[in-house]
């Protein structure tokens, strides 16, 4: 009863695919289609931070940073991903010196990489939605981490594909200046959601920026120039991070992470709070509901965030981990984040 | 299938040609079906495979591609509909193949009522419907298209379903 697709034979499904295969084959696209997609390439060759309306934007942006001691380098003509690898003296880059390990999908090139974090959303039914933190690795580029980091939440994908975003997924980052701790992100198009949703959205991009701009507070929105367009709100001051407990994951998995390999023991660790601070774990065989090993460790309590570990040895093959904590009523898994990996 | 055999060595540029190649009328009917209107739906698949090309650095593999441009499509699609505010601007409808003329007739008003019972559908319900019915994606293809869980998608379809089925037999 509760199937969501119907089987093929249902005569609505055959129904709904009969006429929509006939509606697309009247649907001829004209000649002119792969003509007109090397033009539009073509003009946006140049990254708008280089476009000259955006370099007096960005020079600020520059100016605005250097205070905080990371070089920008701007100007080079050709695109090509050479990048002034001179990443050494800013403020985030304390987690380059940790091993590579297989993040976020693949690359092309096994060049350096910056680290950026990145919010996403999962709607956890015990609590609603709220934010989770993923680390990408992304091929260098002369421009802030905020700004890769912004353009990461609004083209890329999450690695762990329970997580999504609010956002449109679009170039829409047009702007990133800093003025003191606080930062103006121009964008071309606004969220159109739910209040809720809509406030968690704007927490998304104010986490995403705060976290990889060291002498970022608060964040201001403008869209289109202008304070952005809303039904719920008045978006026109700057906004800083919400109280951790409203808005943020209660439990985050944070390694292994998502379709990672590593080897046995598997290092289990993650940041979170639970009643009593007792966040448990249960380790699967992929694709299997017997559970192959749990347990149990101590995270932050009752509304307090702190790390988590713990480790457990596993044979070679594909799992998954769920990290949650279990309803005092009940003992039901609650506030679940889920990651597949393999142990090699 | 050949794709897959060539795609470690391409470039952007190549991955443009060769996904055009291979996939642009299907996104351009499917962007078509989410919007109804056939010449804004080649733009916004157009655009897609724009942005494709820019984000091929992080892309850069068939399989990712063409989820990629799916994205786009779904994505651009559901912004270019809350952007338009003038009446529908209907895609002009080829004649009916004359020589079956009065079958034709009775099957065309059948598959009308189809798709707008789809159109009167909310957003992402139409989405799960036409990804599922005419792109024959999977769950979680189709999750990942929109950008919304696995479980979503079933709790779309299934309400998506139930809607129409009440709205088709109402005007049955």
């Amino acid at each position: 009863m509760t199937t969501p697709f119907p089987p093929d034979d249902d005569p609505l499904a055959a129904r709904l695919r009969d006429a929509l295969h006939t509606e697309a084959d009247m649907v001829t696209p004209s000649n002119d289609g792969l003509q007109q997609i090397r033009s539009g390439i073509e003009q946006s060759q140049r990254p708008w931070w280089r476009h000259p309306a955006a370099i007096a934007v960005a020079a600020a942006a520059v100016l605005g940073l250097a205070v905080g001691g990371l070089a920008v380098t701007l100007g080079g003509d050709d695109d090509s991903g050479t990048v002034a690898a001179d990443q050494t003296t800013g403020p985030d880059t304390s987690a380059a010196s940790t091993p590579p390990e297989s993040t976020s999908g693949p690359n092309p090139t096994p060049t350096a990489r910056d680290e950026v974090y990145v919010y996403f959303v999962l709607d956890d039914p015990a609590s609603g939605p709220r934010l989770y933190r993923e680390e990408h690795r992304l091929v260098p580029k002369d421009v802030p981490l905020a700004i890769l980091a912004l353009e990461e939440m609004t083209t890329g994908s999450p690695v762990d594909p329970d997580y999504t975003t609010l956002w449109p997924r679009q170039p829409i980052v047009r702007g990133y200046t800093v003025e003191g701790d606080t930062a103006t992100v121009e964008l071309s198009e606004f969220v159109s959601l739910g209040a809720q949703a809509e406030e968690l959205a704007v927490q998304q991009l104010v986490h995403t920026v705060t976290a990889n701009d060291n002498d970022v507070k608060r964040v201001r929105l403008l869209v289109d120039g202008k304070v952005p367009p809303s039904g719920h709100f008045d978006w026109s001051e700057p906004v800083s991070r919400a109280p951790m407990v409203d808005v943020q994951g209660l439990i985050w998995l944070l390694t292994p992470t998502q379709d990672a390999t590593v080897s046995s023991p598997v290092e289990i660790t993650g940041y979170g709070t639970a009643f009593e601070g007792t966040v448990s774990w249960e380790v699967r065989r992929d694709g299997s509901d017997e559970v192959v090993a749990e347990g149990f460790t101590q995270a932050g309590a009752n509304g307090e965030f702190d790390e988590f570990s713990d480790s457990v040895e596993l044979a070679p093959g594909a799992y998954e981990i769920r990290a949650f904590e279990s309803s005092a009523e009940d003992g039901r898994p609650l506030h679940v984040d889920s990651k597949a990996f393999t142990v090699e | 299938m050949s794709d897959t055999a060539v795609a470690p060595a391409w470039g952007a540029d190549d991955a443009v040609t060769h996904l055009y190649a291979a996939h642009y009328r299907s996104l351009v009917r499917l962007a078509a079906l989410l919007l109804h209107d056939a010449a804004t739906a080649e733009e916004v698949v157009q655009d897609s495979f724009v942005a494709m090309h820019g984000a091929w650095r992080r892309v850069a593999d068939p399989d990712r591609a063409l989820a990629y441009l799916r994205q786009s499509v779904v994505n651009r699609s559901r912004s270019a509909l809350r952007r338009r505010t003038v009446a529908l601007r209907h895609a002009p409808r080829p004649a009916p193949d004359a020589a079956s003329a009065e079958h034709s007739a009775l099957v065309a008003l059948e598959h009308a009522e189809v798709m707008a019972a789809l159109r009167r559908l909310p957003p992402r319900q139409r989405e799960v419907l036409v990804l599922r019915y005419y792109a024959d994606l999977s769950e979680a293809e189709i999750a990942d298209a929109i950008g919304i869980s696995r479980g979503s998608v079933k709790s779309h379809a299934s309400r998506a379903m139930a809607t129409l089925r009440a709205d088709l037999e109402a005007t049955a």
